[in-house]
């Protein structure tokens, strides 16, 4: 029983879900079955990977949270196709503090 | 060997030789989620239906159970980064569908075959051979026939850490590049 749990790839996310998320990007025509195992082993490591990473910059090195998520995907070159998922977040009134600031900019430029 | 393509509903042969082949067994941990039975759910739904909500993202439980193997035991993840590696998942198989380089080759008898001694995630992959690092055209893995679609027909090793793979037979190589890591699948 040992053995054969040895030689046992489990997936612990459903490929049914990975392949309904691939086939909605355009032009995809069909996804055999290694390509699916091997996106949804893909996505496994990425997993791992961010949350390790998101850690190991965070404060206090063993809660995640949204900041450190956040501070990541803005520093990691690789990531960055996750940066408009994941913006930084601003209080309110920084925003309407800085929107107000270009506003005033503009006035002086025109 | 032939390449074989389709999706898993049409591709039973290939399935079941892989799946039984003794080299590995893929279980998506839901009773009714084989790697055929997905199919009828697109087709139900209409390719032109945007997704629901639950068909975007994977399961939060799953992600979550993910991420905390990589943080210590007392460690905890906040609600809203769980949401958010969540979203984040969905981008990044979008982003593999539509972006991955990735670079096959045959070899005739295995004399080209190369050996890999890295793991997924540190990059040691040094012994691929120059003459395969180049990428195929971005976006596109053609097999000998350039049709646009991941074909395989090999019985199918998946190897995180390959370590000392000595003979190949018949062998491609993928190797998948998403930039952060490299998964490498040997086909023997």
């Amino acid at each position: 029983m040992a053995e054969r749990d040895e030689n046992k790839v489990q997936s612990v996310l459903p490929l049914s879900r990975i392949r309904t998320i691939m086939k909605s990007s355009p032009d995809t025509s069909s996804i055999s079955n290694e390509a699916l195992f091997l996106t949804g082993k893909a996505t496994e490591l990425f997993v791992q990977n961010l949350a390790r990473v998101s850690m190991e910059s965070s404060t206090d090195k063993v809660n995640v949270g949204y900041t450190d998520l956040a501070n990541v995907v803005n520093s990691d070159e690789n990531l960055q196709f996750l940066q408009d998922i994941i913006p930084k977040k601003i209080k309110a009134r920084e925003y309407l503090e800085s929107l107000k600031k270009s506003e005033e900019e503009e006035e002086l430029s025109t | 060997m032939d390449s074989n393509s389709g999706d898993g509903v049409d591709d039973n042969g290939l399935g079941d030789s892989y799946l039984t082949g003794g080299q590995y067994m893929v279980d998506s941990g839901d009773a009714d989620d084989t790697l055929g039975a997905g199919d009828n759910d697109d087709e139900a739904r209409g390719d032109n239906e945007p997704l629901r909500e639950q068909d975007r993202f994977l399961p939060i439980a799953n992600v979550a159970r993910i991420m905390k193997k990589s943080i210590p035991k007392s460690g905890k993840i906040a609600k809203d980064a769980k949401e958010c590696v969540q979203e984040c998942v969905s981008e990044f198989i979008s982003f593999i569908t539509s972006e991955v380089i990735l670079v096959v080759f045959q070899s005739s008898k295995g004399e080209k075959g190369a050996v890999g001694s890295g793991g997924a995630g540190d990059g040691t992959l040094d012994e691929i051979p120059e003459e395969f690092s180049n990428a195929l055209p971005a976006n596109i893995l053609t097999d000998q026939t350039g049709q646009q679609n991941v074909i395989f027909t090999h019985k199918l090793i998946l190897v995180e850490d390959l370590c000392d793979i000595k003979e190949l037979r018949e062998s491609a190589i993928i190797q998948f590049r998403s930039g952060m890591f490299r998964v490498q699948m040997v086909w023997i």
